[in-house]
């Protein structure tokens, strides 16, 4: 073994290029192996530690009349183990350009006895005078020096100067930068009782069936009957789904792209590694059949090639593992950012780098070491001869009666010939093209669905008013020109429960006059009731579309409202409204005109710019700020798409950057096996030339050799890419999918990327052919230049 | 007519040059059959090369049929030579993914001479006058030495060219299918074929109208311009 194993590695002096394809190949692979595995760990570990171990509340409530005598009393209720208050304020910030932000405070009762959903305090300023903690993230909009802070809250007509007094982490909320939403705590209990009612609370609560939903929703029939029987109301409550972050969706988008990248990655690595496995192997094949009849057994020379490509891919996991946890590390800080953790930088345990170590180890060997046993395991005179690979049969019969053109009978025999190899390139090549397709996909078709609904959306602002109001105080609106039409509406929070899910959710559901007309563009199932329809139902949204893609258009469904009372109604469309924030149901109630409201859809007159719409939304801000209002949330469908879109351009890069990488990379596979391909067959350009055939001959034999795998790995690519591409659409943009991915659309579009793909692939092919070609017949014959 | 004048072939290696061909002349006839005997090494299959133009001399001309060889580009000559010439290689030189019968068609196709209509009756005739009709759809390894020379001869056929150039065509073949092939290239020969074979084996210099014997690169005439009966 020891000569054998000498020989190969001094077979390396003649075939450096290939040694170092070798080495790129295996280091590719554990690249993308431990970039995967590493990625999980890091992002598991950050969301473990920042969120999962915060010790989350079961249940919140919002009550009114609360006393100190219910506290007791809720405290006594069976299944409760503990409770804490917690209020929520909500107003307005001045950030450091001078502009007002909303502004989310929370208030507990001691800033250092925090029980439930722990936040760590960063830097206190421990001032006397210090009221407010802000969350670290919002420190993007506001001066970090600045130790005073505008603040008006919703109920207060003023102003007020409020002291900094430091940073503070909560990993349960969205970050800042991504919201646009200052969050912050205090613990000012002048301020509770300046600007929220004494009587209303919000507690949270900690029970002893956390993890049983249904015994939690009984524990919450059980707490409303005995907060009515104290003269409290329920006015709203939460039972949110455990584990779930609120930025879930986009990291679930996030994490299925980088799993798929990482597989994708590691499966290329490896099937290049094979592919130059097989360049490497080849021209060897006689000297293993000459070994062989020289005495060498088929285990000796089985364990020294195997122990070359140990060694390759040991060489490869030196440069692929360490890349490969940088890689992760960039990408779980990257996914630290959108969920507010502070990732842990804690080196990982050893155990699970040998665990990274030896999966990298193993994948490629199962891969590469296929190629080498073929191989060593033909007779000596099969291996002299190369005659070991024959073309299957089966498909040669059908290729003899269904090819008459010889060209094409030789390009598939010979694809045919070496099945393996063939099936690795049409895997390497569609992997690429699938992810090229993907990534072109994604953002194209996210961006045009945006497009297209600010261009028909039926109202371009929505507001949420604090409180209900009037509507003759609204009547401001009708002297405003560029106004059109104004709906008026109520909104209040409704619970369901999603198909097959074991948690309900909590969304906004909005009741809407009449006059606010759904278009029938907006559909994507069902339609608008002809006539008044009280127990019609509509949702909007794309996670809602998928929560209600069983329910049939005319089922009955329950909906609970946030005082525990339930209502049916029956699913009448499925609408597409990215403003609806967050999304929700639509119903039409039976509200006069001349009722009171807290929500406004604001429909604007034609052909008004981002500039138009912005000026006029000021201008609504400020009727409102003029009638001592501040409100919930203004906006209108142009941020809001513009919203989704910077959330989504960070990982549009991404996804560009992989899918230019993942077509590098196939291109380069493809270089190889030309390579190899071309190599091997010498001989045969030497008999087809010694037949008579000039260069472009030969070259189009190869061309329509090569044109034709990738015909089939296009195919392939295109195909695959089309779930892929929706599947991350739905699960990046959270909205709903009204265009179809790019080359359904734009086959103009695919087909020039196509073509410009196999231009490159003839180039390549006509490079090589060209070096070839320059020898004589008789040199190829001969194989000696 | 075939004119040769002072072909010289050196071979540039590790080692240094080689002179396999040195000044070689001879004249060769339209129809002839021909003969060219040395030992192995002799430069026998050198002088084939150069003559089916599939390797450049170093110096010297070769004319065939007034065409100089050494003014043909590598595509002309390409060209030329799947019109002109058919090539028997000592070791068959079968495409080995095509059947007997696909790789008479490709060479027909690469040189687009015979019609797309013919193609396959005519591959299929050749293969029945080498004895191999019923084995058209074997591929190379499936046949035997002899079976693969006497595809290599079809092959050879395909085209119609004036000349075929033989490379030791029987040297590795059993005697009886040796004799089977040599009266193949007779027939060919009669029928009007110029036929230069090249062989280290013994001749019987009857059948042949020009008797050539190479040696360390030197080409001498051992009899000339017998008529063949």
């Amino acid at each position: 073994m020891k000569v054998i194993l000498i020989k190969l590695l001094r077979d390396f002096r003649r075939a450096k290029l290939k040694l170092m394809l070798m080495i790129l190949a295996a280091g590719l692979s554990s690249w993308g192996i431990s970039s995967m595995l590493y990625s999980y760990v890091l992002t598991n570990r950050d969301f473990e530690e920042n969120f999962i171990e915060t010790n989350s509340a079961d249940m919140a409530l919002t009550i009114e009349n609360f006393t100190p005598g219910l506290e007791k009393i809720l405290l006594e209720v069976e299944n409760i183990d503990d409770l804490e208050i917690r209020q929520v304020i909500t107003g307005r910030v001045r950030d450091n350009r001078g502009s007002w932000m909303p502004l989310t405070l929370f208030i507990v009762d001691d800033i250092g006895d925090i029980r439930y959903d722990k936040f760590t305090i960063l830097d206190k300023a421990n001032r006397t005078d210090g009221k407010v903690l802000i969350e670290q993230n919002a420190f993007f909009f506001l001066n970090a020096l600045q130790d005073s802070l505008q603040i008006q809250f919703q109920a207060s007509d003023s102003i007020v100067n409020w002291k900094l007094n430091g940073k503070v982490h909560d990993a349960r909320l969205a970050p800042a930068r991504m919201e646009g939403v200052v969050y912050g705590y205090s613990t000012s209990e002048d301020l509770v009782e300046s600007f929220i009612p004494v009587n209303r609370k919000r507690i949270l609560l900690k029970t002893t069936v956390s993890d049983d939903k249904e015994a939690l929703e009984q524990l919450f029939e059980e707490l409303k009957q005995v907060i009515n029987s104290n003269e409290a109301k329920i006015v709203s409550y939460t039972i949110p789904e455990p584990g779930k972050h609120i930025h879930q969706g986009v990291v679930d988008g996030i994490a299925f792209l980088q799993e798929g990248g990482g597989i994708s990655l590691a499966i290329m690595g490896t099937i290049l590694l094979s592919l130059i496995l097989l360049t490497w192997i080849f021209p060897q094949i006689t000297e293993i059949g000459v070994m062989k009849s020289l005495g060498a057994n088929s285990t000796e020379l089985l364990k020294s090639y195997l122990a070359v490509l140990i060694l390759i891919i040991l060489i490869g996991i030196c440069i692929g593992l360490p890349v490969g946890y940088i890689t992760s590390m960039s990408y779980s800080r990257f996914i630290a950012y959108f969920q507010n953790f502070i990732p842990v930088t804690r080196v990982l345990p050893l155990q699970y780098h040998l665990l990274v170590f030896l999966l990298t180890l193993t994948i490629p060997i199962l891969f590469g070491a296929y190629p080498l046993i073929k191989s060593v395991n033909a007779s000596a005179i099969d291996a002299m001869t190369k005659t070991f690979y024959s073309p299957l049969s089966s498909v040669l019969q059908l290729s003899k009666s269904s090819l008459r053109n010889p060209y094409f009978t030789y390009g598939l025999n010979n694809l045919l010939r070496h099945t393996t190899r063939t099936i690795c390139t049409v895997a390497l090549i569609g992997l690429g093209i699938t992810l090229y397709f993907t990534s072109t996909s994604v953002e194209y078709s996210i961006r045009e669905d945006m497009d297209d609904y600010v261009k028909k959306a039926f109202y371009e602002i929505g507001i949420i008013l604090p409180e209900k109001l009037s509507s003759n105080k609204l009547s401001f609106f009708d002297s405003m020109d560029v106004i059109q039409s104004v709906g008026l509406m109520n909104v209040v929070r409704a619970n369901y429960l999603p198909y097959n899910e074991s948690y309900s959710k909590t969304v906004l559901m909005r009741k809407l006059t009449n006059n606010v007309i759904i278009p029938e563009s907006h559909f994507l199932r069902g339609t608008l009731a002809k006539s008044s329809c009280e127990t019609c139902i509509y949702v909007s949204g794309e996670e809602m579309r998928k929560d209600f893609q069983e329910t049939e258009i005319g089922d009955w469904f329950e909906i609970k409202y946030s005082d525990g009372r339930s209502q049916s109604f029956k699913l009448a469309g499925v609408i597409k409204d990215q403003a609806a924030i967050p999304a929700g149901f639509f119903v039409y109630d039976t509200i006069s005109n001349q009722s009171i409201f807290n929500g406004i859809a604001v429909e604007l007159g034609e052909n008004l710019s981002e500039d138009d719409i912005f000026r006029v939304s000021n201008q609504i801000d400020d009727q409102f700020l003029d009638r001592g209002i501040s409100l919930r949330s203004r906006i209108s469908v142009t941020q809001r798409a513009d919203s989704i879109l910077n959330h989504l351009d960070p990982t549009f890069l991404i996804i560009k950057l992989m899918g230019l990488f993942t077509v590098v990379l196939g291109l380069m596979g493809l270089f190889i096996v030309l390579n190899l391909t071309i190599e091997e067959r010498t001989r045969d350009i030497g008999i087809i030339k010694a037949l008579g055939a000039p260069f472009r001959k030969i070259s189009r034999i190869f061309i329509l050799e090569f044109l034709s795998i990738s015909l089939v790995a296009i195919l392939i690519g295109a195909f695959v890419s089309i779930p892929i591409a929706k599947k991350l659409i739905s699960t990046l943009s959270g909205t709903v999918i009204g265009h179809p991915v790019l080359f359904q659309q734009h086959w103009i579009v695919m087909m020039i990327s196509v073509l410009i793909l196999c231009l490159l692939q003839v180039s390549i092919c006509m490079v090589f052919n060209r070096l070839k070609m320059k020898h004589s017949a008789r040199e190829l014959l001969d194989h000696q230049f | 007519m075939i004119q040769i004048e002072n072909l010289t072939k050196i071979y540039k290696g590790i080692a240094g040059e080689v002179l396999a061909l040195d000044k070689v002349n001879a004249k060769i006839n339209p129809g002839e059959n021909i003969v060219i005997i040395g030992k192995s090494g002799s430069g026998k299959s050198t002088l084939l090369n150069l003559l089916s133009g599939i390797d450049r001399p170093t110096s010297g001309k070769i004319e065939i049929n007034g065409v100089d060889l050494n003014s043909l580009s590598e595509g002309g000559l390409a060209s030329w030579r799947g019109k002109n010439v058919g090539i028997v290689f000592q070791f068959y030189q079968l495409l080995p993914t095509l059947n007997s019968l696909d790789n008479i068609l490709f060479s027909m196709a690469l040189v687009n001479k015979i019609s797309s209509n013919h193609r396959r009756k005519k591959a299929l005739r050749h293969l029945e006058e080498v004895g191999l009709g019923s084995k058209y759809n074997k591929f190379p390894n499936e046949l035997s030495g002899g079976e693969r020379q006497r595809v290599a001869i079809a092959r050879s056929m395909a085209n119609d060219p004036g000349l075929i150039i033989a490379d030791e065509p029987t040297g590795n073949l059993d005697s009886k299918t040796g004799m089977q092939i040599n009266d193949l290239f007779r027939l060919l020969n009669r029928q009007g074929t110029t036929l230069i074979t090249v062989t280290h084996a013994t001749i019987k210099e009857e059948e042949y109208n020009q008797v050539f014997a190479i040696e360390d690169g030197k080409l001498s005439q051992v009899n000339q311009n017998i008529v063949l009966s």
